[in-house]
């Protein structure tokens, strides 16, 4: 049967320099996206029943996140796909890839330019810089 | 990054090379600890055609904002975990960016930091996301001037 509304992605990711370029990427392939900052965050998700969760796509290093988490979700009776990601540079390219099975006909931008937003705003951030 | 969406968030703020207005959508970060909460209100912020950054914590907005990050407004919980409170983050985007709205939202406020708006907890997330958009909007067109 033909899901009703956007699949959804719940993206675990403890920097928010990362989480937010990554999640207006995987929103613009047309994902609804829940976005956990902790694994904490992320378990709260997946406990709730109604709260629709297709894929995971979590960081490896954020607090509570990684294997714990993956072997947590084991135990839950939710059918959803896990994917885990060490580094900024395989979080970027999992989105990639799932966006390119998403439900927009055309990806919006390659997903090379979401890692240089990333490492240009993390730089940023390392000289303390910014603006509002 | 662009999206189609409904129009009542975009604001005519920016000229693109050739000198023509282009509709941006206002930019709206919310600050909030509990995901349920942050989730919903971002979600119905963002039916509304505004873009939404969701931060966790007090810290995690200042880290957004000290990336580069641009806002009109900012929509932030009072009580969370961290070493900053919403109305000291409050305080110190208002110090540096006089032009950015700011709204702290909690349901017991007593803290002497702020003394700008402050929205009651629970608040009813489509009012709400109404009500922020106008904000933005408005906050976009002063900061033109």
């Amino acid at each position: 049967m033909m899901a009703m509304s956007n699949p959804t992605v719940l993206l675990v990711e403890g920097d928010i320099v990362i989480r937010h370029p990554l999640a207006e990427y995987l929103r613009d392939c047309g994902f609804t996206v829940f976005e956990a900052a902790s694994g904490h965050e992320a378990m709260l998700a997946l406990a709730n029943q109604d709260q629709r969760i297709d894929v995971v796509l979590a960081d490896m290093t954020t607090p509570g996140s990684g294997f714990a988490l993956g072997q947590w979700i084991q135990t839950q009776n939710r059918s959803v796909e896990v994917i885990l990601a060490g580094t900024v540079e395989k979080a970027v390219d999992r989105a990639g890839s799932i966006c390119n099975e998403g439900p927009a006909l055309a990806k919006p931008y390659e997903h090379h330019l979401v890692l240089d937003h990333i490492r240009q705003a993390l730089g940023r951030r390392d000289r303390g810089g910014g603006k509002v | 990054m662009t999206r189609e969406r409904a129009g009542a968030a975009e604001a005519m703020i920016q000229l693109d090379a050739g000198g023509a207005p282009q509709l941006t959508p206002v930019r709206i970060l919310v600050v909030e600890d509990e995901p349920f909460i942050r989730h919903a209100i971002a979600e119905e912020l963002r039916e509304l055609g505004a873009c939404v950054a969701e931060a966790a914590s007090a810290n995690e907005a200042w880290d957004f904002l000290a990336a580069g990050g641009v806002v009109d407004l900012v929509f932030t919980d009072h009580q969370m975990p961290g070493s900053m409170t919403g109305a000291q983050l409050a305080a110190r985007v208002r110090a540096l960016h006089p032009a950015v709205q700011i709204i702290v939202t909690s349901g017991n406020f007593n803290a002497r930091e702020w003394a700008g708006p402050v929205l009651g907890k629970p608040y009813p997330p489509s009012e709400t996301a109404a009500r922020l958009v106008e904000m933005a909007v408005e906050a976009r067109k002063n900061g033109m001037g």
